[in-house]
Protein backbone atom coordinates (compact mmCIF):
# COMPACT_ATOMS: atom_id res chain seq x y z
CA UNK A 1 0.00 0.00 0.00
CA UNK A 2 0.95 3.41 -0.66
CA UNK A 3 1.43 4.33 2.90
CA UNK A 4 3.97 1.89 3.58
CA UNK A 5 6.34 3.70 0.80
CA UNK A 6 8.56 6.28 2.37
CA UNK A 7 11.06 8.61 -0.45
CA UNK A 8 14.75 9.55 -0.95
CA UNK A 9 13.82 13.26 -0.63
CA UNK A 10 11.68 12.85 2.72
CA UNK A 11 14.71 10.55 4.30
CA UNK A 12 17.82 13.10 2.74
CA UNK A 13 15.83 16.04 4.12
CA UNK A 14 16.38 14.41 8.09
CA UNK A 15 19.65 13.72 7.40
CA UNK A 16 21.29 15.56 9.76
CA UNK A 17 18.61 14.72 12.83
CA UNK A 18 18.60 11.08 11.68
CA UNK A 19 22.25 10.94 11.40
CA UNK A 20 23.65 13.64 14.05
CA UNK A 21 20.73 14.04 16.62
CA UNK A 22 20.07 17.74 15.79
CA UNK A 23 18.55 19.32 18.32
CA UNK A 24 17.28 23.00 18.84
CA UNK A 25 18.60 24.64 22.01
CA UNK A 26 16.76 27.62 23.17
CA UNK A 27 17.65 31.16 23.81
CA UNK A 28 15.01 32.20 25.40
CA UNK A 29 14.12 29.39 27.99
CA UNK A 30 17.37 27.29 28.01
CA UNK A 31 16.08 24.37 27.35
CA UNK A 32 17.15 21.54 24.87
CA UNK A 33 14.64 19.33 22.47
CA UNK A 34 14.58 16.69 19.69
CA UNK A 35 14.28 17.47 16.59
CA UNK A 36 15.12 19.88 15.95
CA UNK A 37 12.06 22.68 15.12
CA UNK A 38 11.72 26.32 14.20
CA UNK A 39 9.61 26.77 17.31
CA UNK A 40 10.62 25.50 21.06
CA UNK A 41 7.70 23.19 22.04
CA UNK A 42 8.68 23.96 25.49
CA UNK A 43 8.28 27.92 25.90
CA UNK A 44 6.95 29.22 21.77
CA UNK A 45 10.45 31.42 21.39
CA UNK A 46 11.40 31.34 17.82
CA UNK A 47 15.21 32.31 19.20
CA UNK A 48 16.79 28.14 18.66
CA UNK A 49 19.83 27.14 18.05
CA UNK A 50 20.75 23.70 16.55
CA UNK A 51 22.67 22.13 18.53
CA UNK A 52 23.99 18.48 18.14
CA UNK A 53 22.59 16.17 21.06
CA UNK A 54 24.71 13.88 23.26
CA UNK A 55 24.86 10.37 21.81
CA UNK A 56 24.45 8.67 24.99
CA UNK A 57 21.76 8.32 27.92
CA UNK A 58 19.37 5.63 29.46
CA UNK A 59 16.22 4.10 28.68
CA UNK A 60 13.65 5.89 30.94
CA UNK A 61 10.38 3.15 30.06
CA UNK A 62 9.95 1.02 27.04
CA UNK A 63 7.85 -1.27 25.27
CA UNK A 64 8.42 -4.43 23.64
CA UNK A 65 6.51 -4.52 19.64
CA UNK A 66 4.64 -7.62 18.78
CA UNK A 67 2.46 -6.29 16.04
CA UNK A 68 4.56 -4.32 13.68
CA UNK A 69 2.75 -2.09 11.27
CA UNK A 70 3.49 -3.18 7.50
CA UNK A 71 7.38 -2.20 6.61
CA UNK A 72 8.69 -3.32 10.16
CA UNK A 73 7.62 -7.09 9.97
CA UNK A 74 10.81 -8.09 9.65
CA UNK A 75 12.17 -6.61 13.34
CA UNK A 76 9.29 -8.40 14.99
CA UNK A 77 9.38 -8.42 18.02
CA UNK A 78 11.59 -5.31 18.90
CA UNK A 79 11.63 -2.44 21.40
CA UNK A 80 10.64 1.07 21.38
CA UNK A 81 12.40 3.20 24.39
CA UNK A 82 11.96 6.40 25.81
CA UNK A 83 15.44 7.80 26.11
CA UNK A 84 16.49 10.26 27.89
CA UNK A 85 20.07 11.44 27.01
CA UNK A 86 23.08 13.21 29.09
CA UNK A 87 21.78 16.29 28.95
CA UNK A 88 18.21 15.45 29.66
CA UNK A 89 16.86 15.78 26.16
CA UNK A 90 14.57 12.82 25.91
CA UNK A 91 14.10 10.86 22.44
CA UNK A 92 11.85 8.31 21.45
CA UNK A 93 14.40 5.01 19.31
CA UNK A 94 14.02 1.47 18.43
CA UNK A 95 16.61 -0.33 20.57
CA UNK A 96 19.50 -2.57 18.93
CA UNK A 97 22.02 -5.34 18.85
CA UNK A 98 19.85 -6.40 22.63
CA UNK A 99 17.31 -8.74 22.73
CA UNK A 100 14.00 -7.84 24.32
CA UNK A 101 14.01 -9.49 27.60
CA UNK A 102 17.48 -8.27 28.36
CA UNK A 103 16.45 -4.35 28.45
CA UNK A 104 15.87 -2.65 31.83
CA UNK A 105 14.82 0.72 32.74
CA UNK A 106 17.63 2.53 33.54
CA UNK A 107 20.24 0.92 31.01
CA UNK A 108 23.06 3.12 29.48
CA UNK A 109 22.92 3.00 26.15
CA UNK A 110 24.44 4.85 22.83
CA UNK A 111 23.13 5.92 19.22
CA UNK A 112 23.98 3.82 16.61
CA UNK A 113 23.53 4.06 12.82
CA UNK A 114 21.20 1.42 11.58
CA UNK A 115 18.78 0.33 8.81
CA UNK A 116 15.08 1.63 9.77
CA UNK A 117 14.01 -0.27 7.15
CA UNK A 118 13.59 -1.29 3.35
CA UNK A 119 11.01 0.10 2.09
CA UNK A 120 8.38 -2.19 -0.39
CA UNK A 121 9.29 -2.32 -4.46
CA UNK A 122 11.98 0.33 -4.66
CA UNK A 123 14.14 -1.46 -2.12
CA UNK A 124 14.90 1.54 -0.65
CA UNK A 125 16.99 1.28 2.37
CA UNK A 126 16.19 3.90 4.99
CA UNK A 127 19.25 4.62 7.80
CA UNK A 128 18.72 6.34 10.58
CA UNK A 129 19.47 6.16 14.83
CA UNK A 130 18.75 3.26 16.84
CA UNK A 131 20.40 3.05 20.54
CA UNK A 132 22.35 -0.15 21.80
CA UNK A 133 23.32 -0.52 25.09
CA UNK A 134 27.13 0.51 26.10
CA UNK A 135 29.56 -1.62 25.11
CA UNK A 136 31.48 -3.02 28.05
CA UNK A 137 35.62 -2.43 27.66
CA UNK B 1 -28.24 28.57 20.66
CA UNK B 2 -28.01 24.90 18.90
CA UNK B 3 -29.59 21.47 19.67
CA UNK B 4 -29.47 18.30 18.58
CA UNK B 5 -33.40 17.53 16.98
CA UNK B 6 -32.42 13.90 15.65
CA UNK B 7 -30.03 11.06 15.84
CA UNK B 8 -29.58 7.93 13.89
CA UNK B 9 -26.91 5.28 13.26
CA UNK B 10 -25.91 1.62 12.13
CA UNK B 11 -24.53 -1.04 15.04
CA UNK B 12 -21.01 -1.38 14.89
CA UNK B 13 -19.29 -4.24 13.23
CA UNK B 14 -17.58 -5.52 10.29
CA UNK B 15 -20.24 -4.67 7.92
CA UNK B 16 -19.30 -6.35 4.74
CA UNK B 17 -22.18 -5.90 2.81
CA UNK B 18 -21.90 -2.24 3.01
CA UNK B 19 -19.75 0.43 1.85
CA UNK B 20 -17.86 3.51 3.05
CA UNK B 21 -20.64 5.43 1.35
CA UNK B 22 -23.34 2.87 2.58
CA UNK B 23 -22.53 3.73 5.78
CA UNK B 24 -23.09 7.58 5.96
CA UNK B 25 -26.44 7.20 3.72
CA UNK B 26 -28.09 4.99 6.02
CA UNK B 27 -27.45 6.68 9.17
CA UNK B 28 -27.86 10.19 7.31
CA UNK B 29 -31.65 9.03 6.42
CA UNK B 30 -32.07 7.54 9.95
CA UNK B 31 -30.95 10.93 11.82
CA UNK B 32 -32.95 12.83 9.39
CA UNK B 33 -36.58 10.49 10.14
CA UNK B 34 -35.97 10.99 13.90
CA UNK B 35 -35.91 14.72 12.75
CA UNK B 36 -38.98 14.66 11.25
CA UNK B 37 -37.44 15.45 7.90
CA UNK B 38 -35.70 18.85 8.54
CA UNK B 39 -34.88 20.72 5.71
CA UNK B 40 -31.30 20.31 5.85
CA UNK B 41 -28.87 23.91 5.19
CA UNK B 42 -25.16 22.41 5.32
CA UNK B 43 -23.91 18.76 5.85
CA UNK B 44 -20.64 18.04 8.03
CA UNK B 45 -18.76 14.41 7.38
CA UNK B 46 -16.92 13.46 9.98
CA UNK B 47 -13.94 10.75 9.19
CA UNK B 48 -10.43 10.12 10.13
CA UNK B 49 -9.02 7.20 7.34
CA UNK B 50 -11.00 7.61 4.32
CA UNK B 51 -7.95 8.48 2.34
CA UNK B 52 -5.49 5.98 4.01
CA UNK B 53 -8.40 3.00 4.33
CA UNK B 54 -10.43 3.99 1.26
CA UNK B 55 -8.66 5.74 -1.01
CA UNK B 56 -11.83 8.31 -1.19
CA UNK B 57 -11.18 12.12 -1.04
CA UNK B 58 -14.13 14.94 -0.70
CA UNK B 59 -15.74 12.33 0.89
CA UNK B 60 -18.48 15.06 1.93
CA UNK B 61 -19.24 15.26 -1.85
CA UNK B 62 -19.73 11.67 -2.01
CA UNK B 63 -21.82 11.40 0.51
CA UNK B 64 -24.33 14.53 -0.11
CA UNK B 65 -24.92 13.17 -4.02
CA UNK B 66 -25.78 9.58 -2.40
CA UNK B 67 -28.06 10.94 0.23
CA UNK B 68 -30.08 13.42 -2.77
CA UNK B 69 -29.42 16.18 -0.89
CA UNK B 70 -28.35 19.13 -3.63
CA UNK B 71 -27.29 22.11 -3.51
CA UNK B 72 -25.79 22.18 0.39
CA UNK B 73 -22.78 23.45 1.53
CA UNK B 74 -20.46 20.42 2.58
CA UNK B 75 -16.83 19.67 3.75
CA UNK B 76 -15.28 16.78 5.73
CA UNK B 77 -13.97 17.64 9.55
CA UNK B 78 -11.05 15.45 10.73
CA UNK B 79 -9.13 15.28 14.39
CA UNK B 80 -8.67 11.57 14.22
CA UNK B 81 -10.67 9.90 16.90
CA UNK B 82 -12.09 13.12 17.87
CA UNK B 83 -13.60 14.17 14.34
CA UNK B 84 -17.28 13.60 15.16
CA UNK B 85 -16.95 16.14 18.18
CA UNK B 86 -14.75 18.70 15.88
CA UNK B 87 -17.64 18.16 13.05
CA UNK B 88 -20.54 18.85 15.87
CA UNK B 89 -18.28 22.03 17.25
CA UNK B 90 -18.42 23.12 13.46
CA UNK B 91 -22.31 22.32 13.02
CA UNK B 92 -22.48 24.09 16.20
CA UNK B 93 -20.81 27.35 14.99
CA UNK B 94 -22.75 27.74 12.22
CA UNK B 95 -25.95 27.57 13.57
CA UNK B 96 -25.08 29.61 16.88
CA UNK B 97 -23.47 32.46 14.05
CA UNK B 98 -26.81 32.40 11.99
CA UNK B 99 -25.20 30.80 8.97
CA UNK B 100 -27.16 28.08 8.90
CA UNK B 101 -30.18 27.02 10.73
CA UNK B 102 -29.56 23.01 9.95
CA UNK B 103 -26.81 21.00 10.11
CA UNK B 104 -26.43 17.12 9.30
CA UNK B 105 -23.34 15.74 10.97
CA UNK B 106 -22.50 12.39 9.59
CA UNK B 107 -19.55 10.41 11.68
CA UNK B 108 -18.06 7.23 9.08
CA UNK B 109 -15.53 5.16 9.44
CA UNK B 110 -15.01 2.08 7.38
CA UNK B 111 -11.87 0.14 7.99
CA UNK B 112 -12.75 -3.94 7.64
CA UNK B 113 -11.83 -3.42 3.60
CA UNK B 114 -8.30 -3.16 5.37
CA UNK B 115 -7.63 -7.03 6.00
CA UNK B 116 -4.24 -7.27 6.60
CA UNK B 117 -3.25 -6.71 10.22
CA UNK B 118 -0.22 -5.19 9.67
CA UNK B 119 -1.46 -2.47 7.14
CA UNK B 120 -4.58 -1.81 9.70
CA UNK B 121 -1.98 -1.17 12.03
CA UNK B 122 -0.25 1.41 10.17
CA UNK B 123 -3.40 3.26 9.32
CA UNK B 124 -4.04 3.48 12.95
CA UNK B 125 -0.75 4.72 13.91
CA UNK B 126 -0.78 7.71 11.33
CA UNK B 127 -1.81 9.99 13.91
CA UNK B 128 1.82 9.97 15.59
CA UNK B 129 4.61 12.08 14.32
CA UNK B 130 5.16 10.42 10.95
CA UNK B 131 8.85 11.31 10.49
CA UNK B 132 10.11 10.57 14.07
CA UNK B 133 7.48 8.71 15.65
CA UNK B 134 5.89 6.37 12.73
CA UNK B 135 9.85 6.09 10.56
CA UNK B 136 11.26 4.56 13.41
CA UNK B 137 8.69 1.54 13.82
CA UNK B 138 6.57 3.28 17.20
CA UNK B 139 2.58 2.22 16.51
CA UNK B 140 -0.40 3.63 18.18
CA UNK B 141 0.09 0.29 20.96
CA UNK B 142 3.86 1.19 21.49
CA UNK B 143 2.63 5.01 22.75
CA UNK B 144 -0.25 3.50 24.97
CA UNK B 145 2.17 0.76 26.28
CA UNK B 146 4.64 3.76 26.99
CA UNK B 147 2.41 5.59 28.99
CA UNK B 148 0.56 2.26 30.58
CA UNK B 149 4.15 1.15 32.07
CA UNK B 150 4.72 5.02 33.42
CA UNK B 151 1.24 4.79 34.73
CA UNK B 152 2.49 1.50 36.63
CA UNK B 153 5.77 2.27 37.73
CA UNK B 154 4.24 5.56 39.80
CA UNK B 155 1.21 4.10 41.37
CA UNK B 156 2.81 1.26 41.93
CA UNK B 157 0.00 -1.20 40.11
CA UNK B 158 -0.05 -4.23 38.30
CA UNK B 159 -1.39 -5.32 34.87
CA UNK B 160 -4.92 -6.50 36.14
CA UNK B 161 -5.71 -3.20 37.27
CA UNK B 162 -6.10 -2.52 33.96
CA UNK B 163 -8.64 -5.12 33.26
CA UNK B 164 -11.37 -3.10 35.13
CA UNK B 165 -11.96 -0.64 32.34
CA UNK B 166 -12.41 -3.37 29.73
CA UNK B 167 -14.80 -5.43 31.74
CA UNK B 168 -17.14 -2.56 32.82
CA UNK B 169 -17.07 -1.74 29.18
CA UNK B 170 -18.46 -5.18 28.04
CA UNK B 171 -20.57 -5.44 30.86
CA UNK B 172 -22.55 -1.95 30.06
CA UNK B 173 -22.74 -3.28 26.22
CA UNK B 174 -24.01 -6.77 27.08
CA UNK B 175 -27.58 -4.66 26.97
CA UNK B 176 -26.70 -2.33 23.85
CA UNK B 177 -28.65 -3.31 20.64
CA UNK B 178 -25.69 -1.43 18.39
CA UNK B 179 -22.92 -2.45 20.27
CA UNK B 180 -19.68 -4.48 18.35
CA UNK B 181 -19.32 -7.01 21.75
CA UNK B 182 -22.50 -7.70 23.40
CA UNK B 183 -20.48 -10.21 25.79
CA UNK B 184 -19.48 -10.31 28.97
CA UNK B 185 -15.45 -10.26 29.54
CA UNK B 186 -13.78 -11.81 32.52
CA UNK B 187 -10.73 -10.35 34.04
CA UNK B 188 -8.78 -13.57 33.53
CA UNK B 189 -9.45 -13.59 29.80
CA UNK B 190 -8.66 -10.14 30.00
CA UNK B 191 -4.99 -11.50 31.71
CA UNK B 192 -5.06 -13.84 29.07
CA UNK B 193 -5.14 -11.84 25.60
CA UNK B 194 -1.69 -11.39 24.36
CA UNK B 195 0.21 -8.22 24.23
CA UNK B 196 0.09 -6.41 21.30
CA UNK B 197 3.02 -3.98 22.75
CA UNK B 198 3.85 -5.20 26.30
CA UNK B 199 2.75 -4.41 29.08
CA UNK B 200 -0.25 -3.74 26.90
CA UNK B 201 -2.73 -6.39 25.91
CA UNK B 202 -5.25 -7.03 22.96
CA UNK B 203 -8.55 -6.71 25.73
CA UNK B 204 -6.70 -3.04 26.50
CA UNK B 205 -8.02 -1.71 23.14
CA UNK B 206 -10.76 -1.52 21.07
CA UNK B 207 -11.21 -2.95 17.58
CA UNK B 208 -11.49 -0.66 14.40
CA UNK B 209 -15.28 -1.41 13.94
CA UNK B 210 -17.18 -0.47 10.29
CA UNK B 211 -19.74 2.07 11.98
CA UNK B 212 -21.58 5.52 11.19
CA UNK B 213 -23.70 7.84 13.37
CA UNK B 214 -25.42 11.16 12.67
CA UNK B 215 -27.15 13.88 14.18
CA UNK B 216 -29.09 17.10 12.92
CA UNK B 217 -27.66 20.29 15.13
CA UNK B 218 -30.80 22.72 14.82
CA UNK B 219 -31.71 25.70 16.04
CA UNK B 220 -35.01 24.01 17.93
CA UNK B 221 -34.74 20.80 19.61
CA UNK B 222 -34.82 18.77 22.55
CA UNK B 223 -31.21 18.57 23.97
CA UNK B 224 -28.98 21.69 24.16
CA UNK B 225 -25.38 21.77 23.27
CA UNK B 226 -24.33 24.40 26.20
CA UNK B 227 -21.17 24.00 26.02
CA UNK B 228 -17.98 22.66 24.04
CA UNK B 229 -14.11 23.51 23.54
CA UNK B 230 -11.65 21.72 21.28
CA UNK B 231 -7.81 21.89 22.66
CA UNK B 232 -4.75 20.98 21.07
CA UNK B 233 -1.27 19.85 23.02
CA UNK B 234 1.81 17.96 21.98
CA UNK B 235 1.77 15.19 20.04
CA UNK B 236 5.62 13.58 20.59
CA UNK B 237 5.36 12.02 23.91
CA UNK B 238 9.33 12.41 24.34
CA UNK B 239 8.42 16.07 24.31
CA UNK B 240 5.57 15.88 26.69
CA UNK B 241 6.38 16.99 30.31
CA UNK B 242 4.65 13.85 31.98
CA UNK B 243 3.18 11.40 30.60
CA UNK B 244 0.58 10.92 32.78
CA UNK B 245 -0.73 14.33 32.62
CA UNK B 246 -3.09 15.22 29.55
CA UNK B 247 -3.82 18.76 30.11
CA UNK B 248 -5.62 19.21 26.69
CA UNK B 249 -8.44 17.42 28.63
CA UNK B 250 -7.85 19.66 31.73
CA UNK B 251 -8.56 22.56 29.87
CA UNK B 252 -10.87 21.22 27.36
CA UNK B 253 -13.02 20.33 29.75
CA UNK B 254 -12.97 23.42 31.99
CA UNK B 255 -13.83 25.59 29.15
CA UNK B 256 -16.61 23.46 27.76
CA UNK B 257 -18.12 23.58 31.92
CA UNK B 258 -17.65 26.97 31.93
CA UNK B 259 -19.14 27.70 28.93
CA UNK B 260 -22.69 25.74 29.97
CA UNK B 261 -22.23 27.81 33.53
CA UNK B 262 -22.04 24.07 34.91
CA UNK B 263 -19.43 22.39 36.61
CA UNK B 264 -19.23 18.21 37.40
CA UNK B 265 -21.83 17.97 40.41
CA UNK B 266 -24.88 18.72 38.24
CA UNK B 267 -23.51 15.72 35.14
CA UNK B 268 -25.70 13.02 35.02
CA UNK B 269 -23.27 10.70 33.50
CA UNK B 270 -19.94 11.26 31.08
CA UNK B 271 -18.70 9.75 27.91
CA UNK B 272 -15.27 9.46 27.70
CA UNK B 273 -12.25 8.39 24.79
CA UNK B 274 -11.34 4.40 26.32
CA UNK B 275 -9.25 3.95 23.12
CA UNK B 276 -7.12 2.06 25.88
CA UNK B 277 -7.36 1.26 29.43
CA UNK B 278 -4.46 3.60 30.47
CA UNK B 279 -5.67 6.84 28.68
CA UNK B 280 -9.76 5.73 30.01
CA UNK B 281 -7.78 5.98 33.84
CA UNK B 282 -5.91 9.17 32.80
CA UNK B 283 -9.28 10.98 31.22
CA UNK B 284 -11.34 10.34 34.67
CA UNK B 285 -8.17 11.42 36.74
CA UNK B 286 -7.72 14.81 34.37
CA UNK B 287 -11.69 15.58 34.46
CA UNK B 288 -11.53 15.39 37.96
CA UNK B 289 -13.83 12.01 38.22
CA UNK B 290 -10.79 10.21 40.39
CA UNK B 291 -7.56 11.03 42.38
CA UNK B 292 -4.57 10.54 40.33
CA UNK B 293 -3.65 6.97 40.37
CA UNK B 294 -7.11 6.07 41.37
CA UNK B 295 -9.11 5.34 38.46
CA UNK B 296 -8.35 1.46 38.86
CA UNK B 297 -9.82 1.15 42.34
CA UNK B 298 -13.21 3.27 41.68
CA UNK B 299 -13.62 1.35 38.59
CA UNK B 300 -13.27 -1.45 40.55
CA UNK B 301 -15.26 -0.22 43.03
CA UNK B 302 -17.77 0.52 40.35
CA UNK B 303 -18.02 4.10 40.93
CA UNK B 304 -18.48 4.58 37.25
CA UNK B 305 -21.09 1.85 36.76
CA UNK B 306 -24.51 2.47 34.94
CA UNK B 307 -25.86 2.77 38.29
CA UNK B 308 -22.73 3.75 40.27
CA UNK B 309 -22.17 7.25 41.36
CA UNK B 310 -21.00 8.92 38.00
CA UNK B 311 -21.86 6.37 35.12
CA UNK B 312 -19.21 6.37 32.29
CA UNK B 313 -19.96 5.40 29.01
CA UNK B 314 -23.47 3.23 29.40
CA UNK B 315 -23.76 2.14 26.15
CA UNK B 316 -19.88 0.48 26.37
CA UNK B 317 -17.44 2.64 25.21
CA UNK B 318 -15.30 2.21 22.51
CA UNK B 319 -14.41 -0.75 23.85
CA UNK B 320 -17.35 -2.53 23.81
CA UNK B 321 -19.89 -1.03 21.67
CA UNK B 322 -16.84 -0.12 19.19
CA UNK B 323 -14.60 2.61 17.63
CA UNK B 324 -15.37 3.59 14.37
CA UNK B 325 -12.47 5.89 15.02
CA UNK B 326 -14.03 9.44 12.85
CA UNK B 327 -17.45 8.15 13.68
CA UNK B 328 -16.64 7.74 17.43
CA UNK B 329 -17.71 10.96 18.94
CA UNK B 330 -20.72 11.39 17.04
CA UNK B 331 -22.10 8.12 18.24
CA UNK B 332 -21.26 9.76 21.57
CA UNK B 333 -23.61 12.63 20.51
CA UNK B 334 -26.53 10.41 19.38
CA UNK B 335 -26.18 8.09 22.21
CA UNK B 336 -26.64 10.78 24.70
CA UNK B 337 -29.29 12.32 23.01
CA UNK B 338 -31.27 8.98 22.85
CA UNK B 339 -30.14 8.87 26.82
CA UNK B 340 -31.55 12.36 27.78
CA UNK B 341 -34.48 12.10 26.11
CA UNK B 342 -35.40 8.83 27.58
CA UNK B 343 -35.38 6.24 24.56
CA UNK B 344 -32.72 4.13 24.69
CA UNK B 345 -34.51 0.76 27.07
CA UNK B 346 -32.39 -1.09 29.38
CA UNK B 347 -28.94 1.15 28.96
CA UNK B 348 -31.36 4.05 29.97
CA UNK B 349 -29.87 6.27 33.05
CA UNK B 350 -33.40 7.57 35.12
CA UNK B 351 -33.60 10.83 34.89
CA UNK B 352 -30.70 11.86 33.23
CA UNK B 353 -30.29 15.70 32.26
CA UNK B 354 -27.18 16.39 31.08
CA UNK B 355 -23.97 14.73 29.92
CA UNK B 356 -20.04 15.73 29.60
CA UNK B 357 -18.31 14.22 26.07
CA UNK B 358 -15.13 13.84 25.90
CA UNK B 359 -13.34 12.26 23.03
CA UNK B 360 -9.29 12.19 22.41
CA UNK B 361 -7.09 13.06 19.06
CA UNK B 362 -4.20 10.75 18.83
CA UNK B 363 -2.73 9.12 22.15
CA UNK B 364 -3.63 12.47 23.50
CA UNK B 365 -2.53 14.78 21.10
CA UNK B 366 -5.60 17.14 21.47
CA UNK B 367 -8.86 16.74 22.76
CA UNK B 368 -12.68 17.77 22.52
CA UNK B 369 -15.58 18.23 25.21
CA UNK B 370 -18.95 19.01 24.72
CA UNK B 371 -21.93 19.32 27.34
CA UNK B 372 -25.54 18.36 26.50
CA UNK B 373 -28.60 19.44 28.50
CA UNK B 374 -32.12 18.44 28.14
ZN1 LIG C 1 12.08 27.72 24.93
Amino acid sequence: MVLERTSIPLYWRDRGIKYRLLGGECKSCNRRFFPYRKVCPHCGSTDVNKVNLPRRGRVVSFTVVHNAPRGFEYYTPYVIALIELKDGTRLLSQLTDVEPDEVREGMEVEMVIRIHRTCGESWLIAYGYKFRPVLKK
Amino acid sequence: MAYISGAGFTRVTNHWDLSLEDLAVEAGIRALEDSGHEEIDAVVVANSFSGTANGQEDLSSIIVDQLGIRDAPSFKVSLEGASGAAAIITATALVNSGIARRVLVIGVEKMSDVTALEDLTLISSTSLDRRFEREIGATIHSQHALIMQTYMRRYNIGEEDFGHFPVLMHENACVVPHAQFRYKLKLENYMRSPYLAEPLKLFDVPAEGDGAAAVVVSERGEVKISGFSISSGKVMLSLREDLLRLDVVRSSVKRALDMAEMDLSSISFTKIHDSSSVLAYLQLESIGLAEEGKAPQLTAEGRFSRDGEMPVNPEGGLKARGYPVGASAVYQAAEAYLQLTGRVGESQIDGAKSCLLLSISGVGSGATSIVLTR
